[in-house]
């Protein structure tokens, strides 16, 4: 009776938030981001010579398909069009985000933490199956896990924005009177750090800091 | 110790005594004051450079001589200061830009003998006598020649133009500085940046930062105020540049007043004087926009010689030097490599451009990418790179041709071209697996002919749309509503867990409240059973007996204590505990035979009950 229960009440909460959320973004579905849209919107980007463009499309269909090695390819082909230094990144940046898509693993999450709960309130019912339980309660953990190491992976990705325009100055102040400290690669990619009016104080790889005219950049995931 | 004899003594002394003397000479003889000034002739526009050092143990100030004709800028100094046993000495240093603005020979005092500068005739607006006249070097040419400082009639201000030389191409940029000198407390704000009108020139963009300096003008401290940019020339002629530049001065204003205030002579020179006119805001101050011209610069723009211009040239005017590099020795066929061309020096980079390899034998090439970095504030210095990139069609050892870059060189007077050598790669075949890495292709026919229609074979083609797409690319686990999915199962999975927990915890405290009760009753059965033996009442004794007995047995057997009798103890007990079947059969007898009973040993039957009750009830 109790094990009924709890697994109605898992399905009940479970609906819920499915169907909470599917009702904030089914009417935007149709106008959405794919992979095959984003990759082919760059590859027209690299043809009309426009390789920052280029840049930040592949970057957003790397996003929704991490391990897709055309999108891989076709971005290394552009950054070095452009002179840009090869993709880089951390070990745990690499690896954590190469199992599958952010928005797949966030399930992965999901059903992890179903199957964590329920093994427990299982182990407390039945003892003597305590052993598997575990188990179940251990793949169940992974699972979070994974998911959480993609979202600590991703998180970076989030301020990131890529240079749009041909030679865009980084300025001392957010004025566009203000000196300038050094010009953007076109497809470079920055970190945000904060935004005041028109400009967007970012900093490079390098850690140099600097404002940009917010037109000139784009991020690579719009809010 | 061992002391030297007497006659070697003395000659060492008289030396140690020499090399004092010596020294104290010496040092005697570096203080003063050292002028120098270099070159001794100069013509009228050009400046020569007085450099006065002041050495010795006092610091003396260093103030420019004041000569009728010619003016002194200060533009460098340096302070040393060094103490060498106890002894301190220091050393100091102006250098000031000697600015002529008539013909005549100078004598500047100060030195032992005086200096003499000789400034002949000459001048801006006169075109340059020879070429050796003309500057010819790129260091010579960077020397700035300021124009004439021409102060307001109230002494507050000036605008001045600095140039490197007079005489231009069309196209050719030049450094040029404006400077604005204000005296501190007489102009109130610059109201603008510089400027000039005309559409002869034109001026980058200038900052709203200027390099600030001081500097004594007729022995007035003045504020300049140094824009460095470049001047361009667009149309050819002789022009004249007077540069603008809007300032907000301070003026004093009196208020009129009678002759004679108080008609008492003493009292109105007390009334009219100034310190009082000023306290008592007698003397007012006001302020006023006004416009400050340059003197004006006479400049002579030639045009570009139209003999022997070499095809690719673009318009750079100025020295420049080229370098070319291949971003790797080794590449494979289809893969893209980086060429890069270096130009450097000075000019105008903005009309440095490069097509560089429009087309080269077996190599796909794209149009070049700019970018310049400058050296200096105004771009004239810098370096503009052009990247391309190249893909080797065919595989074994190619050659990239060696890159040509024209421009003109304004002190010859010619067009150069400078050409790079010609680089060799290495070209490998394709790797057969990469066909096959391309996904999506599903021959690699239909892949060639979608290359081919994009125009880039390195560029891997197009996907099919599947219409699998995401309203947001932001992930799911940090969407709000999403996150409220794993909140909701958390949430529910907590719940549950303490539901099941409290549930337990219930059942564990009523079977707990039961054992309670039982060892309360079956303790105060036992105290019955000792008041019964004491009063000898066999009734009550074996009847008390039986009730802790059956709520043993209950408990073990797990069935309801008043249903225990005879026939359970027959069916439930072995021959070694007849002594509870006797129990269970005198406190029958005592009960119904309704006669008086003999308890007997009752420590024994005490014995029987207690050790009923210490067996461990089974599961």
């Amino acid at each position: 009776m109790t094990a009924r229960m709890s697994i109605a009440l898992l399905t009940l909460a479970l609906g819920a938030g499915i169907a909470h959320a599917a009702t904030g973004v089914a009417p935007q579905i149709s106008a959405g981001y794919s992979a095959p849209r984003l990759f082919d919107l760059a590859n027209a980007n690299v043809r009309d010579g426009k390789p920052g463009m280029a840049v930040l499309n592949y970057e957003r269909a790397r996003l929704r398909a991490p391990n897709d090695p055309d999108i891989q390819a076709n971005l290394s082909f552009v950054r070095t069009l452009s002179g840009l230094p090869p993709i880089t990144g951390t070990w745990f940046e690499r690896q954590a985000s190469r199992f599958a898509s952010p928005n797949t693993l966030f399930w992965f999450g999901c059903v992890g933490l179903l199957i964590v709960g329920a093994s427990l309130l299982l182990a407390r019912k039945y003892p003597r199956r305590r052993l598997a339980l575990r188990a179940c309660t251990a793949a169940g953990f992974a699972l979070m896990a994974v998911t959480l190491c993609n979202a600590l992976a991703i998180w970076p990705m989030m301020n990131e924005a890529v240079v749009t325009a041909r030679a865009t100055p980084a300025r001392v102040a957010p004025v566009s009177m203000a000196d300038s400290l050094m010009a953007l690669r076109e497809g470079e990619i920055l970190t945000v750090d904060a935004e005041v009016r028109d400009f967007t104080l970012v900093h490079t790889d390098t850690g140099r800091t600097g404002w940009v005219a917010s037109a000139d950049i784009a991020p690579v995931v719009p809010r | 110790m061992k002391l030297l004899p007497p006659r070697r003594l003395h000659p060492q002394l008289g030396a140690i005594a020499a090399l004092l003397v010596l020294t104290a000479g010496a040092a005697h003889g570096e203080s003063g004051v050292t002028e120098q000034i270099e070159p001794a002739e100069i013509t009228l526009g050009e400046t020569a450079q007085l450099t006065i050092a002041t050495l010795g143990s006092t610091q003396t100030p260093i103030t420019p001589p004041v000569i009728p004709g010619l003016e002194f800028v200060a533009v460098g100094q340096s302070s040393q200061m060094e103490s060498i046993n106890g002894r301190t000495t220091s050393k100091s240093s102006v250098v000031y830009e000697v600015i002529p603005q008539r013909v005549g020979i100078f004598t500047i005092p100060g030195g032992s003998p005086p200096l003499v500068l000789r400034v002949r005739p000459g001048g801006a607006s006169a075109p340059p006598a020879s070429p050796a006249a003309f500057s010819t070097s790129p260091a010579a040419g960077s020397m700035m020649v300021a124009s004439a400082t021409q102060l307001t009639q109230d002494g507050s201000a000036f605008v001045r133009l600095r140039l490197p030389k007079h005489q231009l191409y069309i196209g050719e940029s030049m450094p040029v500085d404006i400077q604005v000198g204000v005296r501190d407390g007489l102009v109130a704000t610059l109201s603008g940046l510089p400027s000039f009108g005309g559409d002869s020139f034109t001026l980058n963009n200038l900052s709203t930062k200027p390099e600030e300096t001081q500097e004594i003008i007729r022995g007035q401290p003045f504020i300049v105020l140094t824009w460095h940019s470049a001047l361009a020339a667009v149309k050819p002629g002789t022009s004249s540049l007077t540069i603008d530049t809007p300032l907000t001065v301070r003026m004093q204003t009196m208020r009129p007043s009678a002759a004679n205030p108080s008609g008492d002579p003493v009292l109105d020179e007390f009334f009219n004087d100034p310190f009082f006119q000023k306290f008592f805001g007698v003397v007012g101050t006001t302020e006023k926009e006004i416009t400050l011209a340059s003197p004006p610069t006479t400049i002579n723009v030639m045009a570009l010689p139209a003999q022997s211009r070499p095809e690719g040239f673009s318009g750079a005017v100025g020295h420049f030097k080229i370098a070319s590099e291949l971003s790797a020795a080794t590449t494979t066929v289809g893969d893209p490599l980086t060429l890069r061309m270096h130009v450097s020096g000075a000019g105008n980079f903005d009309r440095v451009r490069s097509g560089m390899l429009h087309s080269a034998h077996d190599w796909k090439t794209y149009p070049p990418i700019a970018t310049f970095t400058a050296a200096d504030s105004t771009g004239y210095h810098g370096e503009k790179v052009f990247e391309q990139a190249a893909i080797a069609k065919e595989p074994g050892t190619q050659t990239l041709p060696g890159l040509a870059f024209s421009y003109f060189d304004p002190d010859s007077g010619r067009y150069e071209t400078a050409q790079t050598p010609p680089i060799s790669v290495a070209v490998m075949p394709a790797a057969a697996s990469s066909s096959a890495a391309n996904g999506p292709v599903p021959n690699d026919d239909e892949g060639k002919a979608r290359a081919g229609r994009f125009g880039s074979p390195a560029l891997r083609p197009d996907y099919a749309d599947t219409g699998n797409s995401v309203a947001s690319l932001v992930p799911l686990y940090f969407q709000p509503p999403f996150l409220a999915v794993p909140s909701a199962l958390a949430l529910a999975f907590t719940a549950a867990w303490f539901w099941l927990r409290r549930r337990e915890q219930a059942a564990n405290d009523s079977s707990m409240a039961l054992q309670r009760a039982t060892s309360q009753a079956t303790a105060m059965w036992l105290a019955q059973m000792e008041t019964a033996a004491a009063t000898g009442d066999a009734q009550v004794f074996f009847s008390s007996a039986r009730l802790a007995l059956r709520q043993a047995l209950a408990a073990r057997w797990h069935v309801a204590p008043q249903s225990i009798g005879l026939e359970d103890i027959d069916a439930h007990l072995g021959p070694d505990d007849e002594d509870v079947r006797q129990l269970f059969a005198s406190a029958d007898e005592a009960t119904y035979s309704g006669c008086d009973s003999v308890i007997g040993d009752h420590e024994h039957w005490k014995q029987v009950v207690l050790r009923q009750l210490n067996e461990r009830p089974t599961r």
